[in-house]
């Protein structure tokens, strides 16, 4: 079932009386606004009219309602005003008889044809017929009807309120069409669930005394401060349900109503209820209002309600009470407006005197939005899209621009600047503004066309909050930009030039050249050859002159009507001119791209000599100062001086910013600003300083200087247009190492395209009405300094919550953080410390920088940027005090900020006799320390060095036996090899050879084997020792006619042994057997090895030719080598030999050696 | 009849000089040759060639683990290790294994061959160095149900480690050489028996 309107239709059946009867409502005695009744025959003609001769009954009827009378059942006319309603909430019926028998087939009922009301709707219900009176036949139900959507139910205004009927014609139409003024002065910015905002119907807003924003949504309350929206809920003591409205009273509090859950008040953030329970007529509050007398008006769902002091009120001075929707109420001096059941009512001697707007009885309307404005006058929004006002006492209905859709005025805000803004229940904004309509809807950004309330900010921002789209805000744009939607004839401008008339010439790259007259634009049609041509010179002369520098054809001069042209060396693709000056005289510095600079007179160029310096350098900007000197900027070489004929040239060596200068100004003291690409130079009083991103500059690519007449300078950059004071430069200038705190101007201000060109003269203008221009790569952008808002108000700065160790210690919600008398003591052992903070302004939040700083622990202010929070750690114990200041975007700062103090209590070691007992308990236990670490130290290097040693040691060993040993072998390998090669050997010897050099080759493979054996450390013990030794000397006489005898214990003591002494060992071994092997011609060689706990021996005995040992010299090689290896085991060699009786060699050496 | 030996051998140059060796020898054949000791467990067991000259060190599977397994799927194979550096504990470990003898590389080619002919023929090729080492492995290893060395066993090889060849050790004990291969023989498998199941585990845990 719909309130507006249902369609029974059904088979045609004979009838006299139909009967409605209604078993149960949505909400209290069902109410109808009309049935009508149809037959077959003429089914236009409404049989139930009372005109028709049809006569109602009922069961009963509300008693004390004028406008619900069982009779405007049947009259025809629509709306809750004209409606009839039963006296009970079932079992109530309404029964239409029939001047005559007819054949019906459509009943068509309703609740509030005009769509706003939507309670009181029959939920359950029968339909029935007869023709007697006496038997009935039910033609239809409720039961074949799709129920109300759930949480229409309170909703106040029904989905039908937005397209509610027109009602009131136009009266006039002597309005303007709508759309005069484009939406691209404002800038539109969104917020919607992504961003923190609880939900998208956005359905009040109010800004508090201390700045904040609190947004109601149909999901509770928020609170907003430009970056980060708060949410309100259970644990502050309110209920997330859908707000309705927000008013804070003179004394600082809140309050909420809600839609069925009461009314909230709360100070500080925590919330306490008001409900039907504590004597709220209705839980459902539509609007708040504190009068001139400080009584709150609570306009509920179910009549009016005061409350002062603590109480509801309940006296004679209040009017009458009606159990009836109040939805809106403003407070009067002359006596407080109401809107009772969608209808004006004042409140005149206590009673309620219902108000038409307007003189004529038709102008009755019913309003939906009531506001007072910053002047004082009333506003009242029709529900047919009509706006009144009442000034003095005088209503007026406003006359309605004709190709407006009627639509309801859901909310209206007049603006400090006398705007006046209307938020359409389905066609998003209107704006009034000096008898002009401007509409903004979908199309120019707004993520939904169904307003729910506006309000505007202390900085100007219009807020506006929708049906589905979240908050939105606008705000107007500071600077303007013309395109060629506006009738440029390019978007990428070049320069350009006021004239004497106050016509603006525009140059672009590659579009010719447009003129301006009072924000008009279109293409200058001088000469067909400037249509394509670019212009990087626009110069406004002396005498009115216009002088035109292009790329292609040359120089223009235009006089009045008359334009010549003078080339400079041809006049097709003439050399580009790229900046133009007047000289003191009548001549006309010319700045060419290629060939240097010239001057123009009489028709006539002349290259300049003296400026050869520059060399081929383009020339880029030219300016004169007040002495009458030339400045020259070039492309790369640096900034060229000309004066009495001589050339001076300033480049980076001697301090300028950078060699590619891009523009010049002289302001009236004679100061030169030099913009170059890699920031902006000063000169002043001959001396040079420069200013880059490093002191705070916005950027380095400096475009355009213009002066305003506050004495800003305004700079054209890559990055957008900025303002800085010239004291400020000044100061920054002069050494002060506070950085330039500039204010800018991007995308969000209204620039198209962020980066201005430049690099060419004259680049940027100030017209003389004060307006400054700056070129950019997209449009033309305007900024008026006089019309923009005064340096805006200091933001207010609070702060937000302080956490220890990420709990919260105080916040602003918990009202914790309001008493700042008294420092906040935080207990020992406290990690990390958090200040949360923030600054409210709205315009630009992104744009608020804050500075911190924590007394008694930081030296200075720490620079936050546009970081919200401060974070501390492990603070030693005493008195601290966090202060915050910020600054907006127009760099004015809050230099009182906010302020929390807070103790930081000393744990039981910090206090000071535990540290004067730690200290010396510590010296004495450094001392301590340090000695026995001393001592450790000394200790470890020597071992180290010993080990170092050692190391070095078996290196040099290893080393010098691959060299004696491997080395003598192969050189024995390739000395053979290498005769063998040679022609004439006979076989024998060259079969003798080959034997030796494999010979050599198996024992040079035996010895590597030997080494690696005697490296590996895993052959460290007596045991492998003795493996090896029996496994080297079978190797060893395998192949050769002595047959060996081997006698090495099964089991040998478990010793360690070194490399090097394995390695000793093996090699006397191997020298004694070789010997046998070589010398001895003996059958049999026995090798013995005896191992006691006291000492390890091994011999070497052979049945051979032995030799005696006198003979042989004490110098012998191998037996000298044989001695000195058994000396650095610490142990001895024993030889005995007697020729003819063998030889014996035994080698002994102590365990406790090894 | 002649010998065929495959060669198992991840160096290229020893590889191909040993197969120059086996092929170029009269009595003995070159039955295959593998780079590594997975190609010789995959293609070995196809046709198993009468010897094996097995690599210790190869890269891979060691020659050890792949001698292991080469005995459980071809008992008969006689396999000899080849090293180039004496390494008792790798050499010990392949004879306890299942290796029939093991060779040094730099071992002079008439001495490869004869050692291949004395393997084939059943020999069981004991060195002094092997036998001082399988005596301490018999000493240390004494559980009750592992095999132990008859008396005459123990003799021989008591006489190996001291460096007596086999003829000798016949001479001396007044016994045939044959019957002196046999006890080496037998040596041999007492050793393996007793290295079995802690080899098993070993190499099947991996």
């Amino acid at each position: 079932m719909n309130p507006r309107r249902n369609v029974e239709d059904f088979t045609g059946i004979l009838a006299k009386f139909v009967r409605f009867r209604i078993l149960k409502t949505n909400v209290r005695e069902a109410c109808l606004d009309e049935l009508e009744i149809y037959g077959e025959g003429e089914p236009s003609r409404n049989l139930a009219l009372a005109s028709a001769g049809a006569k109602a009954t009922a069961s009963g009827t509300l008693q004390g309602y004028q406008i619900h009378q069982l009779a405007w059942v049947q009259d025809g006319l629509y709306g809750n005003t004209h409606s009839w309603i039963a006296d009970s909430v079932s079992n109530a019926w309404m029964c239409l008889e029939l001047p005559s028998l007819a054949r019906i087939n459509r009943v068509v009922w309703s609740r509030d044809r005009e769509g706003y009301l939507i309670d009181r709707l029959a939920t359950e219900y029968i339909l029935d017929v007869s023709t007697n009176g006496q038997d009935w036949t039910i033609v239809t139900s409720s039961e074949d009807r799709k129920p109300l959507p759930a949480g229409e139910i309170f909703g106040g205004y029904g989905p039908g309120f937005r397209q509610a009927l027109l009602r009131f014609a136009p009266i006039t139409s002597t309005l303007p069409p709508a759309g005069e003024e484009t939406f691209s002065e404002y800038h539109l910015d969104r917020w919607q669930t992504e961003e923190g905002l609880p939900a998208s119907e956005v359905t009040a807003l109010l800004q508090t005394v201390d700045g904040y924003l609190w947004v109601g949504t149909s999901a509770g309350l928020a609170r907003f401060d430009g970056v980060k929206f708060t949410r309100f809920g259970e644990a502050e003591g309110i209920q997330t349900s859908r707000i309705l409205c927000l008013i804070q009273d003179h004394q600082g509090t809140l309050w909420v109503g809600t839609d069925g859950s009461g009314l909230f008040y709360g100070v500080g953030g925590q919330f306490h209820a008001l409900t039907r329970r504590d004597g709220l007529p209705s839980d459902v509050v539509m609007d708040l209002k504190q009068d001139f007398a400080g009584r709150l008006w609570i306009a509920t769902y179910a009549g009016l309600s005061c409350w002062q002091h603590g109480h509801f009120v309940d006296d004679r001075s209040l009017p009458p009470r009606r159990n009836e929707p109040f939805t809106r109420i403003l407070d009067d001096k002359e006596g407080m407006w109401v809107v009772i059941n969608g209808f004006l009512h004042q409140v005149k001697d206590g009673q309620y005197v219902r108000k038409n707007a307007g003189s004529e009885p038709a102008s009755e309307i019913a309003v939906a939005a009531l506001r007072r404005g910053p002047t004082g006058r009333l506003w009242f929004g029709g529900i047919s899209g009509r706006l009144s006002t009442s000034s003095n006492g005088v209503m007026t209905l406003l006359p309605q621009p004709a190709n407006l859709l009627s639509d309801t005025i859901v909310d209206v805000c007049e603006t400090t600047s006398g705007d006046l803004w209307m938020g359409m229940a389905s066609s998003g904004l209107r704006r009034w503004r000096k008898g002009g309509v401007m509409t903004l809807t979908a199309r120019d950004g707004l993520l939904d066309n169904s307003i729910r309330c506006l309000l505007e900010d202390r900085e100007r921002n219009l807020w506006v909050g929708t049906s589905a789209g979240g908050l939105h805000r606008l705000k107007p744009k500071k600077l303007r930009t013309f395109t060629t939607a506006d009738g440029l004839t390019h978007n990428v401008i070049m320069s350009l030039a006021e004239d004497a008339d106050g016509s603006l010439w525009i140059g672009s790259n590659g579009g010719g050249l447009s003129r301006g007259v009072s924000n008009t634009f279109a293409p200058a049609d001088l000469s067909y050859l400037l249509d394509n041509e670019s212009l990087p010179s626009v110069l406004a002369g002396r005498n009115g002159v216009l002088w035109l520098g292009t790329w292609n054809s040359g120089l223009f001069r235009k006089t009045g009507a008359k334009l010549e042209q003078f080339n400079l060396s041809r006049p097709d693709n003439d050399e580009p001119v790229v900046a133009l000056c007047e000289d003191g005289a009548d001549g006309l510095w010319v700045g060419t791209y290629q060939n240097g600079l010239k001057l123009f007179h009489d028709g006539k160029f002349t290259p300049c000599g003296t400026t050869n310096g520059l060399g081929g350098s383009l020339i880029t900007t030219l300016c004169r100062d007040k002495q009458g000197r030339l400045w020259i900027g070039t492309g790369g070489s640096g900034l060229g001086c000309l004066s009495a004929g001589q050339l001076k040239l300033i480049t980076r060596r001697e301090g300028l910013a950078g060699n590619f200068v891009r523009t010049l100004y002289v302001d009236d003291h004679d100061v030169l600003w030099i913009g170059t690409s890699e920031g902006l130079t000063r000169l002043k009083d001959g001396r040079l300083a420069t200013l880059t991103r490093k002191q705070g500059l916005w950027d380095d690519i400096i475009s355009q200087i213009l002066e305003d007449d506050q004495g800003r300078l305004w700079f054209g950059s890559n990055r957008g247009i900025f303002r800085l004071s010239k004291l400020e430069l000044d100061r920054v200038a002069e050494g002060d190492t506070a950085p330039l705190r500039p204010v800018v101007y991007g995308r969000a201000e209204g620039l198209a395209n962020l980066e201005c060109t430049g690099g060419f003269c004259p680049s940027g203008l100030k017209t003389r009405d004060g307006r400054l221009w700056f070129s950019t790569v997209k449009g033309l952008a305007v900024v008026d300094p006089a019309q923009l808002p005064a340096d805006s108000a200091p933001p207010p700065v609070l702060m937000e919550q302080v956490r220890v160790d990420g709990r919260p210690l105080a916040s602003a919600a918990n009202g914790t953080l309001a008493d700042a008398s008294h420092p906040v003591r935080i207990g020992p052992g406290m990690g990390r410390l958090e200040f949360e903070y923030t600054a409210l302004s709205f315009t630009a939040p992104e744009r608020v920088m804050f500075r911190y700083r924590l007394v008694g622990f930081d030296p200075g202010w720490v620079e936050a940027g546009t970081r919200r929070v401060a974070e501390y750690s492990h603070l030693p114990p005493g008195p601290y005090e966090f202060h915050v200041i910020a600054c907006n975007e127009d760099s004015v700062w809050n230099e009182a900020g906010a302020t929390f103090a807070l103790s930081c209590l000393p744990a039981f070691w910090q206090t000071l006799w535990f540290r004067l007992l730690a200290v010396v308990t510590l010296l004495g236990g450094a001392g301590w320390i340090a000695k026995s670490w001393a001592n450790r130290r000394l200790q470890r290097r020597l071992i180290t060095v010993q080990q170092q040693h050692e190391l070095e040691k078996e290196r040099t060993r290893i080393a010098r036996d691959i060299h004696d040993e491997l080395g003598a072998m192969l050189t024995e390998i390739s000395f053979l090899s290498a005769i063998g090669q040679k022609p004439g050997n006979k076989p024998e010897e060259m079969e003798g050879n080959l034997r030796r050099i494999s010979d050599s080759a198996r024992e040079a493979v035996q010895t590597v084997d030997g080494i690696v054996w005697a490296v590996n450390p895993r052959n460290d013990s007596l045991d492998r020792l003795a493996n090896y030794l029996v496994h080297f000397v079978e190797d060893l006489f395998h192949p050769t006619p002595t047959r060996c005898r081997l006698d090495f214990p099964p089991f040998v003591p478990r010793r360690s042994i070194s490399a090097q002494q394995r390695h000793h060992f093996l090699l006397v071994v191997k020298e004694a057997c070789n010997n046998v092997a070589r010398h001895s011609h003996a059958t049999e060689v026995w090798v013995r090895m005896t191992a006691t706990d006291r000492e390890v021996s091994v011999t070497v005995e052979d049945n051979g030719c032995g030799f005696d040992p006198k003979a042989v010299p004490a110098d012998h090689d191998g037996l000298l080598n044989m001695r000195q290896r058994m000396a650095d085991l610490g142990g001895e060699l024993e030889l005995t030999s007697e020729p003819g009786r063998g030889t014996r060699v035994r080698f002994r050496v102590p365990l406790d050696h090894f | 009849m002649s010998i065929s030996v495959s060669i198992v051998e991840d160096e290229a140059r020893i590889r191909k000089q040993l197969a120059t060796l086996i092929g170029d020898a009269a009595g003995f054949r070159c039955a295959g040759v593998y780079p590594s000791g997975e190609a010789a467990l995959r293609e070995i067991p196809r046709q198993p060639p009468d010897v094996v000259l097995m690599d210790i060190n190869l890269g891979g599977m060691s020659g050890v683990e792949c001698t292991f397994r080469l005995k459980k799927l071809v008992p008969q194979l006689q396999i000899v290790m080849l090293t180039v550096y004496d390494d008792s504990e790798q050499i010990f470990k392949a004879l306890e294994v299942g290796a029939n003898g093991y060779l040094l590389k730099r071992t002079l080619p008439d001495e490869i061959l004869k050692a291949v002919k004395e393997v084939n023929q059943g020999g069981a090729p004991m060195s002094g160095y092997i036998a001082r080492q399988v005596v301490q492995s018999f000493a240390k290893r004494s559980s009750s149900d592992a095999p132990q060395l008859a008396p005459r066993e123990a003799e021989v090889l008591a006489l190996v480690a001291k460096g007596y060849i086999n003829k000798e050790i016949a001479d001396r004990l007044g016994i045939s050489l044959e019957t002196v291969r046999s006890y080496l023989k037998n040596i041999y498998e007492k050793l393996q028996v007793r290295s079995r199941t802690e080899a098993a585990m070993k190499f099947f845990t991996k």
